[in-house]
C-alpha cells in the first residue's frame, strides 16, 4: 500500500505545477494520470501567454502568471520556449474600436496599465501585413508565446529531478474519505493519502463527483490548425475583438491558428474529431486579416480536450469533504496561468497560505449544483 | 449537409473501379474519385488514353487492364479525376481538392482503395538530390517519359526489376540492378511466372533478367549494405557484399524495397490500425468484406494489406456487395452468393502471399538507420540519433517522438519516417510496434491552402456538381 501527503489526479500541467510546487515545499506526492503527461491540453495546446484580454477576474492570477513566465528557467531548468513577442488584440470595425477602448478604460480604472491602446498607425509599424483597414488595437508587450510540449516536458524533467513519483497510464477509477484518509484506486492500486487535488482537465468534473463535489463541466474540443513554414513575418501573437482567431508565428516559420472553434470532444476513448466547417471558418477569419495567407498550405489539423465551466472561470480551491482540493476547468486559458495556481493550490493545500482574496472569486461553491 | 451519393470510392486502380463496376450494378449512386488525371491507377496508369502507351507495357496487362476500363466506362458512376481527397471522416464526409477548389461531400458509404506506397528507405545518403524511389523514377517514364541515364537501381521485389526492364525498353541505359534480398536464391518471380501479386506478375523473370544482362546491366546480388554518397547531390554509392565494400559512380540512384498500404485516410478517419508481422508494416484492421472499425468506411486493394493488381478487383467486388448490402440494395443471400466466384478468385490470387511475405522482406539493416547521423525524417531533418536519444529520454512512443523531436511534425506528417519510427520505438524499448502504436495523422492529409479551406463547398448538389460522365 501506498501512503502520500498529496495525491494529484490528472498530469496536465497544472497537476505538474502543483505537484512541483508540493514537493518543493516538502510534501510526499503521487501524480496520476490515465494517459500521458499533457496529451489532452497542455501539450496540444496554442502555447498562448496571455494576460490580455483576460476575464477581469483572472487579470490577478495572470499577471502573477506572467512575471513566472519571465523568468521559468528558475522554475523548471528550461525557458520552455517562451517568447516574450507581445500579444496584440485589434479591431477591425467600429464595434471593435469601441469595445476595446472600453476595456482599456475599465481596467485603468481598476489600476491595471499592463494593457496599452495603439492607434492604426502603430498597430501598422508592428504587424505592416496586416489588414490596412484595422483600426488600433490593445498590446501587451510582456505577453508571448511558449512551446506547450517543451513545457510540459521541463515540468517532467523537473519532477523526475525532485523524485516526485509519477505514473502514466494510470486511471483513477474511483476514491472516496475513510477516516480522514482518502483511498485511491489507481491501476491496480490503492493509494492512502492525507489530501486529493483533481486536475482533471476535462474529465474533472467526473471526478469531482467521486469526491463528493457536484460541479458542472463540459469537455470541449478546440482545433488548431497548422502550416508549412514559412518566411518570418510576424513577431506578436494577434487576435481579433469580435472574431474568434489566435494567431502566430513560430520560431520554426510555422504559423498556428486557433481562436476557439470547436470540434466534437469525445471524452470516454479521449479523442476529439475536427469540424470542418469549424475550420472553414477560422481560415475565412485569417484572409480577413492577413489576406497574404491564401496561398499558404495548411498540413496539419487537430483538437484538444478541454473542460469549460458555465462562466468559463476554473474551479480552485476546496471541496466539501476534508482534504479534497480542485483545479479544473480552465476553460481554454489555463496554459499561461499554471505556474503561479499550481503554486498557490500547493500552498493553500498544505495550509501555508489560503491566498484568500486571490482564491475566493474562483471558489468551487459558486456554481455547486444542487445536494 | 445534403448526400447525394451512396457512396464515394476513393482511387481509381482495379480495387476502385471493379468496386464502382459491381456498386452500379445493384443500383447504388456511385462516385468515383482520383488525385490522377485519368483512371487505371499505378498499375495501368495512362491506359484509358491508349496514345501514352509504350513498349514497356506488355501484352497481358494491356489487355487485362483495357477490359476493365472498358466494363467501367459501361458502368453508371460519376468521376471526379484530379481530385485529391485531403480527408475522411466516420460521418461518412470526403473533403477533396480539385483545381485548386475544395470540396466536401457527404456519402452513405466510402470504399478507399488508395493503394499502397513505398516503403521507406532510411539508409546514409537516401535524402540526397539525385536519389528518389523507384516509384517515382516509373511515373516519370510512364507520365512525362522523362528519364535519367546510367542510374543504379537498389533494392528489392518486383517492382524494382519490372522498373529498370521498362527503362531498358524505353531506351534509356541503366547502369546497375544491385539486389539487397536477404535470400536472394529463393526470389519466386524467377521460378514462377504469372503468380506473382503487385507488379510482379506483369512480367517473365527469366525473360528480364535475359534483357538485362544482353543490354549490358551489371546485375549485383546479394548486396548486404548501402550507402549512398556524395556531398550537395549523389556522386555514387559504396556496398557491401561478400565481405567487403566496392563503389560505383552513378549521379542518379532509384531505391526499393516493397511497398506498404497507404494509411493516411485510413488514420484520418479513425480506422483502427494493426501491425502486420509478416509485411511489417501497419495495416487497417478489416473483416472479409474490407469493412474497417469504422461503420462507414471499407478498405479494397493493396492498401487494406499489400496482395496485388490481381488480388484487387475481387476486393473492390467484396466492399461494393457488402455496401449493397447494408443499404438494403441486396440480401445478404444475394451478397454471399454475388460474393463466391469473387472469393475463389481472391483465394488464388493471394495464395502465395505467405510465401512471398516471408521472401520479400527487407531485411532490418535496411529499415532501421544503421548510422546515428542518418535522417529519419526528411522533412523537418531528424536525424535517427536524435530519435534514440529521446527513447532514451523516456518518451513511449512515436507521438511522443513526434513531439519532442518534430519528428513525422513536416508536411509529408509522417508518411515517409512513420513506419522506421515504429520500428525504432518498439526496438528501443523492447517490445511490439503494436504496443508502441502509430504516428497519429490528422486532416488535411494533403496541404490545403487558407483560400481553398475558406471556400470549401459544402455538398454538391446534383446537378450543379459538374461531374463529367466520361
Ligand atoms: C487547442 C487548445 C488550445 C489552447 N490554447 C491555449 C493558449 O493559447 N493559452 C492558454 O493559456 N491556454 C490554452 N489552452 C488551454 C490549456 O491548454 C488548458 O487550459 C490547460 O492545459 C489545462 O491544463 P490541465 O492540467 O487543467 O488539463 P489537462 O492538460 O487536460 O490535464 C488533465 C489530465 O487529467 C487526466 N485525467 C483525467 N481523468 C483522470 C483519471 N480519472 N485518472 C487519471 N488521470 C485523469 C487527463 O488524462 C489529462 O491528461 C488551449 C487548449 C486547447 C485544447
Amino acid at each position: 500500500m501506498n501512503i502520500v501527503d498529496v495525491a494529484i489526479i490528472g498530469g496536465g500541467l497544472h497537476g505538474c505545477s502543483a505537484a512541483l510546487h508540493l514537493a518543493q515545499l516538502g510534501a510526499r506526492v503521487v501524480l496520476l494520470e490515465q494517459n500521458t503527461l499533457g496529451q489532452h491540453a497542455s501539450g496540444v495546446n496554442a502555447g498562448g501567454v496571455r494576460t490580455l484580454n483576460r476575464h477581469i477576474t483572472e487579470v490577478p492570477l495572470a499577471l502573477q502568471a506572467q512575471s513566472m513566465w519571465h523568468k521559468i528557467e528558475q522554475l523548471v531548468d528550461d525557458d520552455c520556449g517562451f517568447r516574450a513577442s507581445s500579444q496584440l488584440r485589434l479591431a477591425l470595425d467600429k464595434e471593435g474600436v469601441v469595445a476595446l477602448q472600453q476595456r482599456h478604460r475599465q481596467l485603468r480604472a481598476l489600476g491595471y496599465d499592463h494593457e496599452q491602446w495603439l492607434d492604426a498607425a502603430q498597430v501598422r509599424e508592428q504587424v505592416p501585413e496586416v489588414n490596412p483597414a484595422c483600426r488600433g488595437g490593445l498590446m501587451v508587450a510582456a505577453d508571448g508565446h511558449a512551446d506547450p510540449v517543451r513545457t510540459v516536458t521541463a515540468f517532467a524533467h523537473k519532477l523526475q529531478q525532485l523524485k516526485v513519483d509519477v505514473r502514466q497510464r494510470t486511471a483513477v477509477t474511483n476514491l472516496r474519505q475513510r477516516q480522514g484518509q482518502w483511498q485511491i484506486q489507481a491501476g491496480t492500486e490503492r493509494i492512502l493519502a492525507a489530501r486529493v487535488l483533481n486536475c482533471g482537465g476535462a474529465w474533472g468534473d467526473r471526478i469531482a463527483n467521486w469526491m463528493g463535489d457536484q460541479l458542472a463541466l463540459q469537455a470541449r474540443a478546440p482545433m488548431l490548425m497548422v502550416t508549412a513554414s514559412i518566411a518570418h513575418f510576424l513577431r506578436p501573437v494577434i487576435g481579433i475583438e469580435g472574431r474568434m482567431l489566435s494567431f502566430k508565428q513560430r520560431s520554426n516559420g510555422t504559423v498556428l491558428v486557433g481562436g476557439g472553434y470547436l470540434g466534437k470532444a469525445d471524452r470516454q476513448v479521449g479523442r476529439a474529431q475536427l469540424n470542418c466547417s469549424g475550420l472553414r471558418s477560422s481560415a475565412r477569419t485569417v484572409l480577413e486579416v492577413f489576406p497574404a495567407m491564401a496561398g499558404v498550405n495548411i498540413i496539419r489539423a487537430w483538437a484538444g480536450l478541454e473542460g469549460y465551466t458555465p462562466d468559463q472561470l476554473p474551479y480552485l480551491g476546496r471541496g466539501r469533504q476534508q482534504g479534497a482540493f480542485h483545479a479544473f476547468g480552465f476553460s481554454a486559458h489555463g496554459f499561461q496561468l499554471a505556474p503561479f495556481v499550481g503554486k498557490i493550490m500547493a500552498e493553500m493545500i498544505l495550509g501555508e497560505n489560503d491566498h484568500r482574496s486571490l482564491l475566493q472569486p474562483f471558489t468551487p461553491d459558486r456554481l455547486r449544483l444542487g445536494d | 449537409m445534403n448526400s447525394t451519393y451512396d457512396l464515394v470510392v476513393v482511387g481509381a486502380g482495379p480495387a476502385g473501379m471493379a468496386a464502382c463496376i459491381q456498386a452500379c450494378q445493384h443500383g447504388l449512386r456511385v462516385l468515383l474519385l482520383d488525385e490522377q488525371d485519368g483512371v487505371g491507377g499505378q498499375i495501368y496508369r495512362g491506359l484509358d488514353n491508349l496514345s501514352v502507351t509504350g513498349p514497356w507495357v506488355d501484352g497481358d496487362t494491356l489487355l487485362a487492364g483495357q477490359t476493365l476500363v472498358a466494363a467501367w466506362r459501361d458502368c453508371d458512376c460519376d468521376y471526379h479525376g484530379g481530385a485529391s481527397v485531403w480527408n475522411i471522416t466516420p460521418a461518412g464526409e470526403i473533403g477533396y481538392t480539385r483545381n485548386g477548389e475544395a470540396r466536401m461531400l457527404q456519402a452513405q458509404a466510402i470504399i478507399l482503395a488508395t493503394g499502397a506506397m513505398e516503403r521507406p528507405f532510411p539508409i546514409k545518403g537516401w535524402t540526397l538530390p539525385g536519389v528518389m524511389t523507384v516509384g517515382g523514377a516509373q511515373i516519370l517514364l510512364k507520365t512525362e517519359g522523362l528519364a535519367a541515364n546510367h542510374a543504379v537501381f537498389v533494392g528489392m521485389g518486383p517492382l524494382l526489376y519490372l522498373t529498370a526492364y521498362q527503362y531498358i525498353q524505353a531506351g534509356v541505359k541503366v547502369q546497375a540492378v544491385l539486389d539487397t534480398t536477404p535470400n536472394y536464391g529463393r526470389q519466386p518471380w524467377l521460378v514462377v511466372r504469372g503468380l506473382v501479386g503487385g507488379a510482379g506478375d506483369l512480367f517473365d523473370g527469366i525473360h528480364m533478367l535475359a534483357a538485362l544482362r544482353r543490354h549490358g546491366v551489371q546485375h549485383i546480388t546479394r548486396v548486404k549494405a548501402v550507402e549512398l554518397i556524395g556531398k550537395d547531390t549523389v556522386s555514387g554509392l559504396a556496398y557491401h557484399r561478400r565481405g567487403r565494400w566496392q563503389q560505383l559512380q552513378t549521379e542518379h540512384v532509384f531505391l526499393h524495397q516493397g511497398v506498404v498500404p497507404n494509411t493516411s485516410l485510413t488514420m484520418a478517419g479513425g480506422c483502427e490500425h494493426t501491425w502486420d508481422a509478416s509485411q511489417l508494416c501497419w495495416r487497417p484492421k478489416t473483416d472479409s468484406w474490407g469493412a474497417t472499425s469504422v461503420k462507414s468506411i471499407y478498405l479494397a486493394g493493396d492498401g487494406r494489406r499489400i496482395a496485388g493488381a490481381r488480388a484487387a478487383p475481387s476486393q473492390g467486388a467484396l466492399a461494393a456487395l457488402q455496401v449493397a448490402c447494408q443499404l438494403q440494395r441486396i440480401s445478404p443471400e444475394q451478397r454471399d452468393a454475388e460474393a463466391a466466384v469473387w472469393r475463389k478468385d481472391l483465394r488464388r490470387a493471394t495464395a502465395l502471399r505467405p510465401w512471398l511475405d516471408a521472401v520479400f522482406q527487407p531485411p532490418q539493416s535496411n529499415r532501421l538507420p544503421a548510422s546515428d547521423a542518418t535522417l529519419v525524417c526528411r522533412c523537418e531533418e531528424v536525424t535517427a540519433g536524435e530519435v534514440k536519444a529521446a527513447l532514451a529520454m523516456g518518451c513511449p512512443g512515436p507521438n511522443q517522438v513526434k513531439s519532442f523531436t518534430r519528428c513525422g511534425m513536416g508536411p509529408c506528417q509522417g508518411r515517409q519516417c512513420g513506419l522506421t519510427l515504429t520500428e525504432m520505438s518498439a526496438q528501443a524499448l523492447q517490445t511490439s510496434p503494436d504496443a508502441v502504436g502509430h504516428l497519429r495523422l490528422r486532416m488535411p492529409v494533403k496541404p490545403l491552402t487558407f483560400q481553398a479551406l475558406a471556400n470549401l463547398t459544402e455538398a454538391i448538389q446534383e446537378n450543379e456538381a459538374g461531374c463529367e460522365h466520361r
